[in-house]
């Protein structure tokens, strides 16, 4: 039989992936850029898709006329209703459903019907 | 064929980009058809050092070769036993044992020959059909134990692979280990952190201290072979034994109190 010398080499090599930091912050960048260009070559109208330079200096105009602070205010008010309202309905089931057996067998099928529903997809039910 | 470790070091980066060196620069060989330990403190690279042997680890610096008479056929530079079995929960005890041919592309009926032999070696006759959750864990181990051996490589690697058994099973499967070693003669390279496992199964012990690892010493046990269990009372084996801890002792005590814990798989 043949004498003969093996060098180990990292078989694993192939699992190997580098970590392209500039490339991540670079395609957010590129992102933008397109839709810039794509909004001012008049390729897609700014009435579908603002331009993000334009996006920015509304949003200057309104900081400095008070309005955005007045809508921001409003749909912070709305966020917050919705989050007590919600947080004592089911924290109140969810007690109830772990306590009473009755109740869990009231309510575990209907949340386990319902659950898997994106609640995104529930969003314009409610609007209506 | 013998395995070569030339000056091979190991670094790993943690998450916050500072460089823990694993294994400072590490030389040895092991001959063929030696049973060698590698033993050390716990955390001092020897399953890194062994993953790098296995071509499973990129070293940072030197390197691993394997010389001498070319393998047979299809054969593997090595194989590895592994501490946690990695056996497949899908498969059959033989399935399992397979596995490893099927790899190498051997089929009909060396593939049959080969399964059942290694099987009957294990003691594993009658367990077959058997999942890996019906057996227990010296049980499992023997499975690992024959997966690895069934594909005949250049060295078997053994990743501390009774610690995750209780003491009595684990003495069980030491002899049995050695019955192995002497009929097939099979290259092994044998990680341990335990001294009394190391001194009563090895040709070599191979002492590595505490991280960055490198090699203490290298302590040859002369017991006579067939080794006994009545050998672990025999003078030479306590005085060897002891000596290893003195080489050790105050390694494993630095390593106690070291204050970062880096686990040794960190990339």
């Amino acid at each position: 039989m043949a004498v003969e010398r093996l060098v180990v080499v990292d078989r694993t090599a192939f699992l190997h992936r580098p970590d392209y930091r500039v490339v991540r912050v670079l395609a957010l960048l590129g992102l933008v850029v397109v839709w810039e260009l794509v909004t001012r070559t008049g390729w897609v109208s700014s009435l579908f898709l603002p331009a993000p330079s334009g996006v920015l200096a509304e949003g200057l105009d309104m900081a400095r006329s008070g309005q955005l602070f007045v809508h921001l205010m409003t749909s912070l008010e709305r966020l917050a209703l919705g989050f007590g309202v919600g947080a004592v309905a089911g924290v109140s089931v969810g007690v109830a459903v772990g306590f009473f057996a009755l109740a869990d067998a009231v309510a575990q099928p209907i949340i386990a019907a319902t659950f898997p529903i994106p609640k995104i997809a529930l969003l314009p039910l409610l609007i209506l | 064929m013998r395995v070569v470790v030339e000056r091979v070091a190991k670094t790993f980066h943690d998450r916050r980009g500072r460089d823990v060196v694993a294994l400072g620069q590490v030389g040895f060989a092991v001959e063929s058809r030696e049973f060698v330990a590698l033993l050390g403190p716990s955390g001092c690279g020897k399953s890194t050092l062994l993953s790098i042997i296995a071509g499973l680890l990129p070293a940072s610096a030197g390197r691993v070769y394997f010389e001498g008479e070319s393998l047979p056929g299809r054969a593997p530079l090595t194989a590895t036993v592994f501490q946690e079995f990695a056996l497949f929960p899908w498969r059959t005890v033989r399935a399992n044992v397979q596995l490893g041919l099927e790899e190498l592309g051997i089929t009909g009926l060396e593939r049959v020959e080969r399964t059942r032999r290694y099987l009957d070696m294990t003691g594993l006759d009658g367990f077959e059909s058997k999942y890996p959750h019906q057996l227990s864990g010296g049980m499992r181990q023997r499975v690992g134990i024959a997966r690895a051996l069934a594909v005949e490589p250049a060295v078997l690697l053994m990743d501390e692979p009774f610690s995750a058994l209780d003491a009595q099973t684990r003495t069980l499967m030491m002899d049995e280990l050695l019955g192995i070693w002497e009929r097939t003669r099979q290259t092994i390279l044998y990680v341990t952190h335990n001294i009394q496992e190391a001194v009563f199964m090895a040709d070599r012990v191979i002492v590595l201290s505490r991280r960055p690892g490198e090699v203490l010493d290298v302590v040859p046990i002369k017991l006579p072979r067939p080794r006994r269990e009545g050998q672990q009372g025999d003078p030479v084996f306590v005085q060897t034994a002891d000596r290893i801890w003195g080489l050790i002792k105050s390694q494993a005590q630095a390593a106690l109190l070291d204050d970062e814990v880096v686990t040794e798989r960190e990339d």
